[in-house]
Parts: structure tokens; C-alpha cells; sequence
């Protein structure tokens, strides 16, 4: 069998030479790590890699290619975001041909100054039960057994959340590398209204990240590129996973599973109190 | 300047006593990276660092600054002056350097900044040079490290016999000569080692990254370049690259009702965020993602240094490495240099 990496070359070679895409949305190796990378020409998919530094969702880049056709690599929540994004109109299922990886669980990324040594699989991914793309034109199963996963820990100690935001440089990475943040004015930046002060205060803060949290309830799939993308190593993903075993426990909806149920935000039953 | 020398033992002393006199500002390792604070125990210093992951810049130009206040029954206006005298103790010579650049472009006439100004003059900075520099960094390809920046009062070095002492500005003197007992003259065998120090960390930068600086100047041209245009793909436009830059220096203001005044308050932007040139009828010179990243680039590497004779990059590394989407400036430099 061959690795996940050269069937992904392969397939993306194909897909590009038969023209059923336009180009290929994936991961290529930079001399810091791994980034995003689109390919349109057949001969460029030799730059595909595939590693557990795969970590940054592709899904975002998406609503950047309307009017195009294309492949996507997606790992398990990814494909999960495809899912929820099909149900909030955002996205053509037609034009989109998703390539759904098998994923063992990606590192955290070792950033600027760390005193961290070694890698460590992220904590979004030790809580994974997904994996593979529950939505795919095409899936490349795994060769590598499944990175160590801790059991998964309880939560702990509940987090000092005024005192983590307080950290926040409000730089936005995690709004923009969310595949949910698709408006084309967030509500936390735009002008009219503002709804907070631009320039960061510890009290606005707070409003940014409350805000933004309602915005993730039963959206939010749990695939941590905003917490990985943060600079201070916020744990954004706990606080959405919280909202989500909330929101699944009051309407039984997860999201990103099934592409049939409605997200209950988005129906409509008579006689509903808030 | 002059070169002075201090006993390994003696830095804690050294520490103590400045943080009586001062407010000491060290790098601290906090949840798994470092980050300058206040230092209130010199035991908490640890040479062993690498660099503190956000720069030191919001010292001089904090991330959110109130300008004025502006009463309008008491009829009167209140500009702000802060007077806090800090030590900054540690910071790396590519930030040390980068206080330069912010220097050269601020506090020349006939457009000083003030707030800046009154926050520069009061500090006192003291960095530690970088003997094994991370893989990020290339300080040496604007010599803006890794052993001397340019922007220090005093510079520190660690040598096998303790360390190196470097005296840069006059205030870096008048520091020296008030803890005059705990300073020395460097000895011959110290300078020495001091002297192969700086080859050896200079050899071994100048294999991953040697490119000709002023080469630079001609990036200008090449704007709309298909470079621009594959990078900008990626750019996810969050503001991360320039917050976390030690020299980005743009910033907004922004007014509004508070209790009993109006304020007016200044904080950081950015020129990579899509807000920065739309104006209020709607209009924008830079309006592609391309032309935003071309600029920032064009500005650093080519604009700031025809207008204000520094390097708008000092090579610390932070954006490359924190760039969610792996965006990296020594390609532009291995391209254009
Ligand atoms: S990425 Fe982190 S620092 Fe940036 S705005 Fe989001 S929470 Fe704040
Ligand atoms: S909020 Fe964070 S974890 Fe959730 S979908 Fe968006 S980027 Fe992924
Ligand atoms: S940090 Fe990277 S992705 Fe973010 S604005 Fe800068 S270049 Fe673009
Ligand atoms: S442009 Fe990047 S490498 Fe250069 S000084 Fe700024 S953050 Fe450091
Ligand atoms: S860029 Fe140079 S001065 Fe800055 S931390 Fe790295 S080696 Fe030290």
C-alpha cells in the first residue's frame, strides 16, 4: 500500500489533469513547518505532504474560491465544518470534491520562544471522536497507527477565562482562520455600530470573546485552528466545547455529523419560547 | 565604547539593587513560553532564555494609549504625561535594535512623537545577547544581532568567566558607574573569548540566511509581482505579523464619552488588515490582499529605509514564526536580496 501522501499527490495529479477541479486546496512543506498551499497545475501536486503538522483548517480559504472547483483535504472536523457550512448555505456541495484524510490527531504548534520541548498532540484532538470526514468525494486511510492519545482528561480545574482574554492582542487570527467567520463584516470590527471599541480594553475583550463564543455554540467543530493559530496560546476550544455539550444536552444537535438535521437556530417551530 | 565585565554571581546582586531603584522589567517564562514582566525576585531570571514571544514594543508604544482628555464644562484639555522610570533587562539585541528604527522614525522632527518620546527617554535598556539563536532568527542579515544591537544602553554577553559588559550611550555609563563595585574592566582573555563569540554565532547565521541588504531598496518595483499574488492566497488577514513585530509602529485613534470627558485614545494597527486604507466613502487605493502584502513588505524593507535610513525589519523572527499561515519574510529577502 501506499502512503497517505503519495495517494493524495496522486489523486490531486488526476483530479488536476482531468480538469474536475480547478485547483487543489492543501498542505505544503515550508521552512518553518507546514502551510496551505493551492495547486492548479498537475505537475505541483508533488508538493502535497501529509503530516500531523497538518493542523491549520482549509476550510476557511473555501468562500475565497466561489467560482472555482475544488479539492479540499480535510481531516475528520474539517469535513465537519464542510458539513455545517453546506446547511448555512455557504457552500456549493457540487463544485467542492473533499478529500478526506484519516486523521490521527494533529501536534500543537511549537511557537516563537517556547520553553516547551518535544511534540504533543493538541488537547481538541485527544477529545476527537470524528476523524474521517463525515462528508467526502474520496478517502485516503491512514498508515500510521494513531498518535498516542492520553485518555481524555476531564477539564479539570475550570480556567481563569477574565484573566485569559485579558492576554488576548484581539490580532483577530483565530476570527479569520475559523471556517464559522465567514461574515463580511465581523460585528466585533465593523464601524456601524460599533459594537466594541476597536482598540483593546480588558472590559471590551470580554465582549469580543462572549460574543463571539454565542456565535460558536452548535457551530463550532471543534477543529482548533482558531486555538492554534492564537500567538498567546489561549484555549479557545474548551470554551466552545463547553457551549457545545450545552447546546447538545438542551436541543440533542452536534455539529457537523449529520447533513439532514437542521441546525435548530435555523428552524422555526410554532409556538417556541426562547 | 567601553568595555566593562561583571562576575556571573553578581548578576543577581546587580538585579536586586536595580529593581529598588527602578521599576525592572525581565523576561519570565509563563504557561509554557517567556513574556517580559515585573520583576520583583532576580532569582526568577533565567539567562537560559530564548526570546519573549510578543516584543517588547508595547512598553514604548502600548497596544492601547490614552491621549487626552478633553473636559468640555471645566473647558479645559489634559494631555497625558507618563513618568514612570523603567529598566528594561534582557531584552534581545534584535529588539534593543528595533527601539532604534522606532527612534528614527519618531523622535525626529518635525514629527515627534511625544507619548513615545516621554516613555524612550525614561527607560533604561539592557539587552542579553543571543548566543545560541533560535532557528528563526536572522538578526545578522540586517546586523541587528545576535551578539550587539543598536538600540541598547548597555549590552550583555555571557561568556565561560561571567559576563561582558558593554557600555553603549551615556546612560548606559551613568548605570555602570552607579553599581561601579560591581563592574570590572574586561581582561584581555575575556575580550578574546568575547571577540570569537561573535564569529562563530555570525558563521553559523550567515549559513541558513546571507543576503545583501541594500538590495533590498529595489523590491519597490516589483510590486504586483506574482509572488504577492501565490502568498497573498494563503494570508488569512488577521494582524498578527505586524502585532507581533517589535518595530510595526501604525496606529488609530479612536474618540469617544467617558463619565465626564471626551478621550482619545491610540492604539496599534495595521496595514495587512483590510480596514487600514477603506475610507469613509467607501473608497480604497489598496484593495486586493496582494497590494496589502506587498506593501508591508515594500514599506519594511524598502520605503523605511529611503526615508528614515533603518531597516523596517530587524529579523527577530516573531512573524515567521507565529504566521498562521506560514508566510515568511526571509523568502522575500532571499528573492529580493
Ligand atoms: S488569536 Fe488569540 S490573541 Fe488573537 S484575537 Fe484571538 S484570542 Fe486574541
Ligand atoms: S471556533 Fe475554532 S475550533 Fe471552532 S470551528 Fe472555529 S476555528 Fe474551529
Ligand atoms: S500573520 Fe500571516 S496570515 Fe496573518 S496577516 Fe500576517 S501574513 Fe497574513
Ligand atoms: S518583520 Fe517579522 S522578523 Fe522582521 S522584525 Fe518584524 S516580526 Fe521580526
Ligand atoms: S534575532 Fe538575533 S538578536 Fe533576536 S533573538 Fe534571534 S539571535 Fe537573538
Amino acid at each position: 500500500m501506499s502512503s497517505p501522501e503519495t495517494e493524495l499527490r496522486r489523486l490531486a495529479r488526476s483530479l488536476l489533469e482531468k480538469k474536475a477541479v480547478d485547483l487543489v486546496i492543501g498542505y505544503e512543506k515550508s521552512e518553518a513547518g507546514v502551510r496551505p498551499c493551492f495547486i492548479s497545475e498537475p505537475n505541483e501536486a508533488e508538493r502535497l505532504v501529509w503530516n500531523p503538522d497538518c493542523r491549520l483548517s482549509l476550510v476557511r480559504y473555501l468562500r475565497g474560491f466561489k467560482e472555482k472547483r475544488v479539492g479540499i483535504i480535510v481531516k475528520g472536523c474539517d469535513g465537519r465544518a464542510i458539513v455545517e457550512l453546506i446547511k448555512e448555505n455557504q457552500l456549493d456541495r457540487r463544485s467542492t470534491f473533499i478529500i478526506a484524510v484519516e486523521c490521527n490527531g494533529v501536534y500543537k504548534p511549537v511557537k516563537y520562544g517556547s520553553s516547551k520541548l518535544g511534540r504533543q498532540i493538541a488537547e481538541y484532538c485527544e477529545k476527537c471522536e470524528v476523524r474521517i470526514s463525515p462528508i467526502r468525494d474520496h478517502l485516503i486511510k491512514s498508515d500510521v497507527k494513531a498518535l498516542e492519545r492520553p485518555s481524555p482528561k476531564n477539564d479539570g480545574e475550570p480556567l481563569d477565562w477574565l484573566s485569559l482574554f485579558r492576554k488576548c492582542l484581539r490580532c483577530m487570527a483565530c476570527v479569520r482562520s475559523c471556517p464559522f467567520c465567514y461574515c463580511t463584516e465581523c460585528s466585533i470590527e465593523g464601524f456601524k455600530p460599533a459594537l466594541v471599541h476597536k482598540l483593546v480594553d480588558p472590559v471590551e475583550l470580554f465582549t469580543f470573546h462572549l460574543t463571539r463564543a454565542l456565535h460558536m455554540a452548535g457551530r463550532c467543530v471543534e477543529c482548533g485552528a482558531c486555538e492554534s493559530s492564537c500567538p498567546v496560546e489561549i484555549p479557545l476550544t474548551r470554551l466552545y466545547h463547553e457551549l457545545n455539550e450545552w447546546f447538545r444536552e438542551k436541543y440533542g444537535y452536534v455539529p457537523g455529523v449529520n447533513l439532514e438535521q437542521a441546525p435548530p437556530p435555523l428552524v422555526f417551530k410554532e409556538g417556541e419560547k426562547p | 565604547m567601553k568595555m566593562f565585565s561583571i562576575r556571573e554571581e553578581n548578576l543577581k546582586v546587580f538585579l536586586r539593587e536595580l529593581s529598588l531603584k527602578h521599576v525592572l522589567i525581565a523576561p519570565f517564562k509563563r504557561d509554557g513560553y517567556f513574556e517580559f514582566d515585573v520583576l520583583r525576585n532576580p532569582d526568577d531570571f533565567n539567562v537560559n532564555y530564548t526570546n519573549t514571544r510578543l516584543s517588547p514594543k508595547r512598553f514604548f508604544m502600548p497596544q492601547r494609549q490614552l491621549v487626552f482628555k478633553h473636559y468640555p464644562r471645566k473647558g479645559f484639555t489634559e494631555e497625558l504625561k507618563e513618568n514612570s522610570s523603567v529598566v528594561l533587562f534582557g531584552i534581545r539585541p534584535c529588539d534593543a535594535s528595533a527601539l532604534s528604527v522606532l527612534d528614527n522614525v519618531l523622535l525626529n522632527p518635525p514629527h515627534k512623537d511625544a507619548l513615545y518620546e516621554n516613555r524612550r527617554k525614561n527607560a533604561i535598556v539592557v539587552s542579553l545577547s543571543c548566543t545560541k539563536p533560535m532557528t528563526e532568527c536572522f538578526c545578522n542579515v540586517f546586523e541587528t544581532g545576535p551578539i550587539r544591537g543598536t538600540g541598547e544602553d548597555l549590552t550583555f554577553t555571557h561568556t565561560s568567566k561571567g559576563f561582558v559588559v558593554e557600555a553603549r550611550t551615556q546612560k548606559g555609563i551613568a548605570v555602570i558607574g552607579e553599581f561601579g563595585e560591581l563592574f570590572r574592566e574586561a581582561d584581555g582573555e575575556m575580550l578574546n573569548e568575547y571577540n570569537k563569540l561573535i564569529r562563530e554565532v555570525l558563521d553559523e547565521m550567515g549559513s541558513r540566511l546571507k543576503v545583501d541588504k541594500t538590495r533590498l531598496i529595489g523590491i519597490e518595483k516589483e510590486a504586483g509581482e506574482e509572488f504577492f499574488q501565490l502568498n497573498a492566497q494563503r494570508c488569512i488577514e488577521c494582524s498578527l505579523c505586524s502585532f507581533a513585530c517589535p518595530l510595526c509602529y501604525c496606529f488609530e485613534t479612536e474618540d469617544y464619552w467617558e463619565k465626564d470627558s471626551y478621550v482619545r485614545f491610540r492604539g496599534w494597527d495595521t496595514c495587512i488588515s483590510p480596514l487600514f486604507t477603506k475610507m469613509a466613502s467607501g473608497l480604497d487605493p489598496r484593495v486586493t490582499k496582494a497590494d496589502r502584502l506587498c506593501h508591508r513588505f515594500c514599506h519594511k524593507l524598502s520605503r523605511i529605509p529611503l526615508t528614515f535610513n533603518a531597516y523596517g525589519c530587524v529579523g527577530c523572527g516573531r512573524c515567521v514564526s507565529l504566521c498562521p499561515a506560514g508566510i515568511d519574510i526571509r523568502e522575500v529577502l532571499r528573492k529580493w536580496g
